[in-house]
Formats: C-alpha cells, sequence, structure tokens
C-alpha cells in the first residue's frame, strides 16, 4: 500500500487546489475577460486562446455578446487576424460595435445556407489560421456530439477561441467544451449587471451565480457636448426671432 | 537577327497522348498511311508510310488516331505561350515547328544555351520532345532543327559568327531537309546535287533556268541574302481553352487531369503578362446537350495551379456535371494585374498601410462552396439614420472605413432588419425617447427610440412611430 504522500507525488495525481501548475501554463497567458472576478475564475486568467465555449443562453437580449466582447476587443488589438462569425441571428451592429471599441474592419459574418454548410465554413475558418476568434450560433436539432468534439480538436490545433451559442436545454447533455457558460435571463433586467453559472471549466468545479457588472456604452454622450448642441440651438432660435421682427 | 527553331517531330502524336507516355503502340494515320508513330509501334517493326493494315498486323494492340490538320494547327498555337515567355516574336510554321526570333532575350535569360535548355524543359513539361536550330534566318534554323545537327555557337553570339557556322553546317545537310517540292529535290538528286554546299556552289542564273523560280527565292531566304519576314503571333485575348476528349469522361478523377493541364494553361498565359486571375468560368458539355457552366470567383488575383484547381473544386461540389463530359473549356472572364495583391502591403517609406489584409484564401473557399453571397464584411457609415449607418460588403477593394456618425444615445449590438412590428403592452420603456428623423430627400421618418424590457427580461430597442410600435434590435 503507498502512503497518500507518495500517492500525491505521482504525475497523474491532478489535485484542484494547484490549478496553474497543473494545466502546465504560467498564469495569465488567457484573453483578459475585461471583468476580474471572471478572470479569477478561469485557469489562464481569462478566455483561453485554443479552447471550446459555450454559452447557453435561452433568449436574446441579456447581455450574452457583451459579455465576449472586452475579450474580443483584446483580441483585434494584439493580432492582425480576423474575427468570424457564424450564422449570427440578427446584424450584428456595426456602430455599436465601434463604440464598444471593436475593429469592425476584421469582422467576417459568414451566412451559410444550412446545418452541413455551417459546420464547413466554422470548420475551414478554424483550419484557415486567419482567425483569431470564431462565434458560432448552429442549429440545436442537429447539433451532434462527434460535430462538437471535431470543433473542439480543431480550435485546439489551430489556436482559436471558439464559442458556440446553445440553448439551455443542452446543459442536460454533455458536451466536448472545456468551457460552458450558463447565462440567467432576469426580469428586472436593466442591462447593467448579468448573472451567469459556469458549469464546466478547465481546471475546476461548478461556480454558481457570478454576477458580472456590464459596459453599456463607454462614449456615453459627454454633458458639455449637450450643453454646447443647446446653446447653438438657443442662438438660432434668437437670430431667427430677431430677423422675424426687423421683417 | 537570331532564329530559333524548335521543332517537335511528334507532335501530332503526343497532342493525343499527353504528358503521360502510352504502353501500347500507337500511331496516327494520314490517309490510310502511318504518318507518325511512338517508340512501341517502331520496335513493333512499324515503318513510316506503311499501310494500317500492315501495321496491326505488326502490332495486335495498335492505338491509332487519324491525323486532323486543323487540329493541329489549333494545338501548334496553343504551344505559342510557352514561347512567348522568351520573346514577343514567336510565329509558328506547319506542321511542327515553332519559330523564335532571340537576339533580343539573350542577356535576360543569360545566353543562347540557357534559352534552349529552358524552352526544351517547357516544351517536355507538356510532353514534347523537341530539336532545336539556331541560324541567322527562319529557314536555315528549320533545316537544321529538321536534321537535328546542333551547332556550336558562343553565349552571346553576333549575327556574323552565326551566319558563317550556318553556313558551314549547311554545306554537309542533305538536302533531304529543304523545303522543296518533293520532284525538285529528286531533280536536284538525279544532277547529283546532295547537300545544301552543293546547291548554293551551282550559278544562280543556270539554276534560275532549269528551274522555278521558287527554288532560287528559297535559296536567298536560306543564305539571308533576301528577307523572310514571318508573322508573328501572340497568345489570344481572353484566355480561353477547349479540351475535347476522345472519349467520354465518367468519373471526376479523370476529369480533373484535364482541369490540371487547363489551368496550367491559363497560369503560363497568365504568367507572360504578369496577370493574375480574378474570375474563371468552366464549361462542361457532353456530347449531345448544352454544357454547363461553372463560374469560380476569386478575392485576389491568383496565379498557381493548386489555388485554381483547390477553389474549382470546391465550385463543382455545388453543381450537378453532365454524366458523360466530352469537352471541357476554361476561360479567364476577370484578370488583374499582380500589383494589387497583398503582396504589395507597404508603401514606399515602409510604413504599413492601416488596410487589413483579407483573409483571401478563405474568403475564396467560402465563395467557391457557399457562393459569392455567404459571406460579409462589416463597414460603418457616417450617417445617423440606424439602417444606413452600416453596410455589408463584399468588396475585396474594402477597408476604406469612415468612422461612424457620433451617436448620442444607446446602440444595441444585435440590429433587426427590417424592423419588426411588436405590441406595446409586453414591454416596459426603461430609457428614452430618441428622437431620429430624416430629411424629406432620403424617405421621411420621425421616430422615437426606447430602451425597453421584454417580459421575458431581454433589452429590446423599440421606436414608435406613427405607424405603431416596433422592435429594432437587441441589446445583447
Amino acid at each position: 500500500m503507498l502512503g497518500l504522500q507518495s500517492l500525491l507525488s505521482k504525475d497523474f495525481i491532478w489535485r484542484a487546489r494547484d490549478l496553474a501548475a497543473s494545466v502546465g501554463i504560467e498564469p495569465a497567458s488567457g484573453i483578459p475577460t475585461g471583468f476580474p472576478s471572471l478572470d479569477r475564475l478561469l485557469c489562464d486568467q481569462g478566455w483561453p486562446h485554443d479552447a471550446l465555449l459555450e454559452v447557453l443562453v435561452d433568449i436574446q437580449g441579456c447581455g450574452e455578446l457583451r459579455l465576449l466582447v472586452p475579450g474580443l476587443r483584446h483580441l483585434l488589438h494584439q493580432e492582425t487576424r480576423w474575427v468570424a462569425w457564424i450564422n449570427p441571428p440578427f446584424v450584428p451592429y456595426a456602430p455599436a460595435l465601434h463604440s464598444l471599441g471593436i475593429d469592425v474592419n476584421r469582422i467576417l459574418l459568414v451566412h451559410p445556407n444550412n446545418h452541413q454548410e455551417a459546420l464547413w465554413a466554422l470548420e475551414k475558418i478554424l483550419e484557415s489560421g486567419s482567425c483569431s476568434a470564431a462565434l458560432a450560433w448552429l442549429n440545436e436539432r442537429e447539433l451532434q456530439d462527434k460535430q462538437l468534439r471535431r470543433v473542439q480538436s480543431r480550435a485546439k490545433e489551430n489556436r482559436v477561441w471558439s464559442t458556440i451559442f446553445r440553448s439551455s436545454r443542452a446543459a442536460r447533455e454533455s458536451s466536448p467544451a472545456e468551457f460552458r457558460f450558463h447565462i440567467h435571463s432576469s426580469r428586472s433586467n436593466t442591462g447593467d449587471m448579468m448573472v451567469l453559472s459556469i458549469l464546466k471549466r478547465k481546471g475546476g468545479w461548478a461556480v454558481n451565480d457570478v454576477s458580472l457588472k456590464l459596459q453599456w456604452h463607454p462614449n456615453a454622450l459627454p454633458t458639455d457636448y449637450i450643453a454646447g448642441k443647446w446653446n447653438l440651438w438657443r442662438q438660432m432660435e434668437r437670430t431667427r426671432e430677431t430677423n422675424r421682427r426687423i421683417a | 537577327m537570331l532564329w530559333l527553331c524548335a521543332h517537335l517531330p511528334q507532335m501530332g502524336l503526343e497532342m493525343y497522348e499527353g504528358s503521360h507516355a502510352s504502353r501500347q503502340a500507337s500511331v496516327v494515320v494520314d490517309e490510310r498511311k502511318i504518318h507518325l508513330m511512338n517508340g512501341i509501334a517502331q520496335e513493333a517493326g512499324i515503318a513510316l508510310g506503311s499501310s494500317l493494315a500492315t501495321a496491326s498486323s505488326l502490332a495486335p494492340d495498335l492505338v491509332c488516331y487519324k491525323r486532323d490538320e486543323e487540329a493541329e494547327k489549333e494545338y501548334l498555337e496553343k504551344i505559342v505561350p510557352v514561347a512567348y515567355r522568351f520573346t514577343p516574336r514567336v510565329s509558328v510554321s506547319l506542321p511542327y515547328d515553332v519559330m523564335l526570333e532571340i537576339s533580343g532575350s539573350l542577356k535576360l535569360f543569360g545566353g543562347v544555351d540557357r534559352i534552349v535548355h529552358l524552352l526544351k524543359h517547357a516544351l517536355r513539361r507538356i510532353g514534347h520532345e523537341s530539336f532545336i536550330g539556331i541560324a541567322h534566318t527562319p529557314s536555315a534554323a528549320r533545316v537544321l532543327a529538321h536534321a537535328k545537327i546542333p551547332i556550336p555557337l558562343p553565349e552571346y553570339p553576333d549575327t556574323e559568327t552565326v551566319r558563317s557556322r550556318t553556313l558551314a553546317c549547311l554545306r554537309e545537310t542533305s538536302l533531304k531537309y529543304a523545303e522543296l517540292a518533293p520532284s525538285d529535290i529528286e531533280r536536284l538528286s538525279n544532277m547529283g546535287i546532295r547537300s545544301f554546299g552543293e546547291l548554293m556552289n551551282l550559278p544562280r542564273n543556270e539554276l534560275g533556268q532549269r528551274f522555278e523560280k521558287s527554288l532560287l527565292e528559297y535559296v536567298a531566304r536560306l543564305v539571308g541574302s533576301t528577307f523572310d519576314p514571318q508573322k508573328y503571333t501572340a497568345p489570344a485575348e481572353p484566355f480561353r481553352s477547349e479540351i475535347h476528349l476522345l472519349e467520354p469522361v465518367k468519373d471526376r478523377q479523370s476529369l480533373d487531369v484535364h482541369m490540371e493541364q487547363l489551368s496550367l494553361e491559363l497560369v503560363r498565359w497568365l504568367q507572360t503578362r504578369q496577370l493574375g486571375v480574378m474570375e474563371t468560368l468552366w464549361t462542361f458539355s457532353p456530347f449531345d446537350d448544352e454544357g454547363i457552366s461553372v463560374p469560380v470567383r476569386f478575392s485576389h488575383p491568383r496565379t498557381r495551379v493548386s489555388q485554381i484547381l483547390e477553389y474549382s473544386e470546391l465550385a463543382l461540389e455545388s453543381f450537378d456535371l453532365p454524366r458523360e463530359v466530352i469537352s471541357i473549356c476554361l476561360e479567364a472572364t476577370r484578370v488583374d494585374s499582380l500589383l494589387n495583391t497583398g503582396a504589395t502591403q507597404r508603401d514606399l517609406l515602409g510604413t504599413h498601410e492601416v488596410k487589413p489584409v483579407l483573409p483571401g484564401d478563405l474568403l475564396d473557399r467560402l465563395t467557391a462552396r457557399l457562393g459569392i453571397s455567404s459571406w460579409q464584411l462589416l463597414r460603418n457609415l457616417d450617417d445617423h439614420r440606424p439602417e444606413c449607418a452600416w453596410s455589408p460588403s463584399n468588396d475585396r477593394e474594402y477597408g476604406h472605413d469612415t468612422p461612424p456618425f457620433f451617436t448620442p444615445g444607446h446602440r444595441p449590438l444585435w440590429l433587426f432588419e427590417p424592423p419588426l412590428p411588436v405590441r406595446r403592452k409586453h414591454f416596459e420603456l426603461l430609457k428614452g425617447p430618441e428622437r431620429i428623423q430624416s430629411g424629406w430627400w432620403e424617405g421621411h421618418f420621425s421616430r422615437d427610440y426606447f430602451v425597453a424590457r421584454h417580459e421575458s427580461g431581454s433589452l429590446c430597442w423599440l421606436f414608435s412611430n406613427e405607424e405603431g410600435w416596433f422592435q429594432h434590435g437587441y441589446f445583447s
């Protein structure tokens, strides 16, 4: 019989306590998420450069994109590679992305006609080496485990941060994704906060109810801008008034 | 002037067999007589000029092609792009010769031997064995090439050296290589004149009395005492090449071989012009019906066979090809200068352009398989109307981005296109209104925008106008 200490010294015993050492990566190698509290929960202190992330969300408009935006912004600043959006459900609105600091010139939208084409496009994008991140909305009904496994291995081989958006029903099934986040919708949502559960993460247990403060609009209107416009308008009104009197 | 003649003695046979040597005896038959044959047929004992019946009895598995002089002429024109690499002065001479005037190209390619080596290599790559003759006149070069006589020349010969050496070589050469009527050659031979030297030694006047004028003219052209103008040809424009198969092709693998051959021709054509192809059109035709055209588009000028083939095959996947293909045609419908590729991303001072480099290979793959409308790039536009403040594009000239209109209010990350009519009672208004109006000249509208929350908790961008309430996006 081996003692506990000798057992712990074996390579194949992994302890969640020594997170960074166990995965063999020095700390802070991930893409900063923009949320310090979330960074602390992820093994690389940020989004993974080469893993599959599943975002489980049932409704649109509860901060699911703004969760990823700071990470995407960081990637687009750091690298010359592109970010691909495969089968987005609506139009990603360029002025809003711009105001959140994202370089829209390096966003590629792909609109496949069916599930097979979407998978094909996703695989080619991962293999191409010209994208640093990929966001995909796949058909939940046709999505199979082996397809996800394939996406995951391609993402790993080619170092692409891949995110797949799925419905929360998928939480019941297992998935090869290294990270699975479930975003809770709240009926009192004001857009300032979001609450999510980490169902699965590399090198750690599941974590419930992580609340994050979301960025609304970084360049919101400065007050002196409004004041300036207002004064201009007042002046114009006054001139018009004088003109009318003279006439 | 320095003339090079590339003589392709077996072209009439090689044009059918391509670059892959046949393992069977094969012959070309002209008026039921053997015109050309390959090495295996020769080993079997077949002689040129013998009848087809004799040949068939000597080699039972004989492959036999009928000579088609029109097709041979067309094929010879196809070889022009290979020679065009070396000089713009290329002419063809029926049946199996290509003439090049190379005096202006010696410095560029590094001497006579180098040009000969490169040309022979290029011809061998497309499946032709060639014999080269070099002389100061086209006719003399042709004689030397046909007689397979190499003349030793310095790297950069001057005209006088070439002239004297050519004439020295010709002296010993048999008259049967002359371009004269067979009856004339026979008459000369009966008179005991069997080589060019003997012919040229005869007094011209007496020769003119006994023979037709054409003989004298030929001798004058041969030695260079009169002009011998050539009709230069250039590769046709725009590029279009067709292969007519002898047997219908049913499987993709054998189609690939022919597609590769056509792509190679296209690439050679592009190289001589320093162009890249932007758009090609493949046409696959069955025997008795209209063909199927498959366009292939590229995001930037392409110059490699492998790339053209890869994207073409992806594009082919979404087309139903005819069951039996008898002819394949490749056209270059759009070409562009190579200066427009990503290779010139630096300006004169070495600073990088801000323009993003398109992931061309990826975009071409997507275009080929899913169609040109399968992908989009985003662009901001300077406009205050929400639906006009962005635009999709799939233009490679893209990247001239205007900064967006300064947006005072909140803008959603998802936009609805077009806005969706909704019922007000499902929403709770959180922020707003923000009024957005447009002028009468651009489709007048006046909308009050709100940030609103749906019952389910999703944040939406609503607006109201005289027609009611609409949702224009999600704050995701």
